[in-house]
């Protein structure tokens, strides 16, 4: 099972739009484990409209390199907020294929962010994350 | 005719030829010319900055403007042949990501984009208050600009830039591999129809196709 520092790809689904069509995927990163619990935080390409209005409050930015991430372009780690599920299974095959997971000095750097000035937390909807991502299991 | 330099006119042809539609429009014409120059800068070549103004929606190479504008069938002809008469060099790896950036925003998003750039802001109150042909100069190019330039660098690789085609759909520009763009079918335009006014896409979207067909979106 997945742990600590470990990075699975999530999909979700559009609204309004069959997941049969399209989905979004993130990568996300496992942060903590609590029993079942698994808690992540989630990844984003950085993209120039964040450097116009940059909508985040607490972040980690990354550049692409195997000896800390498995991040194939810039990416911003989002720490104003976490996702969580209760219940479900991720197997470490999972895992991102680069590498499966972020470095010590990233997992430590994520959670300084997350905890300086706090983070809101979001269930994940766990049927949701049943249906569209083959692997992931309910215990 | 023409008023604009050799450099830019070659740019313009180079243009033209790989990227008709960028070229067609005055705005992302200007702003190509504008990035690939702050892109050469901080890559410590040669930039030219002569005839740069400022305006509402951002710096603009006057002559460039003048001569496109007014002369524009004159203007097509001598940038194409100065473009293959190839006397003037072109940083094609340049070229190509900045014409790619510029493809993938929508004018709007590149004005504000320009707007960041201490270049700009720092005759800001004049463009505003409605003052004309205000030049901008390039010695107010500083280390925050330079910053904003290595980061578009970053997010626009040379993977991506070679290996990827643009679908435009109303104010949203989808990016997919080259070997994704060719298998996309009818019904994917109109899943990227219905997804091209989702508020929560922002550009470029990149997009991976599975292998059932089914649009990946980051």
């Amino acid at each position: 099972m997945i742990d600590r520092k470990d990075v699975v790809t999530l999909k979700t689904p559009f609204p309004n739009i069959s997941s049969e069509l399209a989905i979004r995927s993130h990568m996300y990163i496992c942060h903590r484990v609590k029993d079942k619990t698994k808690y992540f935080v989630k990844c984003q390409s950085i993209k120039p409209y964040m450097l116009i209005k940059n909508t985040m409050n607490h972040f980690l930015d990354e550049q692409p390199d195997i000896q800390r991430n498995p991040f194939k372009n810039s990416t911003r780690i989002d720490c104003d907020k976490d996702f969580y599920t209760l219940n479900l299974c991720y197997p470490k095959r999972l895992c991102t294929t680069i590498r499966p997971d972020v470095c010590e000095d990233v997992i430590q750097k994520v959670d300084v962010a997350l905890t300086s000035d706090g983070y809101d937390s979001h269930s994940l909807n766990e049927q949701e994350m049943l249906q569209l991502n083959i692997g992931i299991y309910r215990t | 005719m023409p008023y604009s330099s050799k450099r830019k006119l070659a740019l313009c042809g180079w243009l033209q030829d790989h990227h008709r539609d960028v070229y067609d429009s005055s705005l992302k014409l200007q702003k190509f010319l504008f990035f690939y120059e702050v892109f050469s800068k901080t890559e410590g070549e040669n930039a030219e900055f002569r005839s740069l103004q400022g305006y509402e929606r951002g710096p603009v190479f006057s002559t460039v403007y003048g001569d496109y504008t007014y002369e524009k069938f004159k203007f097509d002809v001598t940038s194409a042949g100065i473009y293959k008469d190839a006397n003037v060099e072109i940083n094609m790896k340049r070229a190509q990501k900045t014409a790619f950036m510029v493809k993938s925003l929508t004018e709007n998003e590149l004005t504000d984009l320009t707007h960041l750039f201490q270049m700009w802001k720092a005759k800001q109150g004049r463009i505003l208050s409605g003052e004309k042909s205000v030049p901008l100069m390039e010695t107010d190019f500083n280390e925050e600009d330079k910053k904003i330039v290595i980061q578009l660098n970053e997010m626009y690789t040379d993977d991506v830039v070679q290996n990827s085609k643009i679908v435009s759909i109303g104010d949203k520009n989808f990016v997919f591999s080259k070997e994704d763009y060719d298998k996309l079918t009818e019904t994917h335009y109109e899943v990227l129809t219905k997804l091209s006014v989702n508020q929560e896409l922002n550009n470029p979207v990149f997009v991976e196709m599975d292998n059932r067909g089914r649009l990946i979106v980051d």
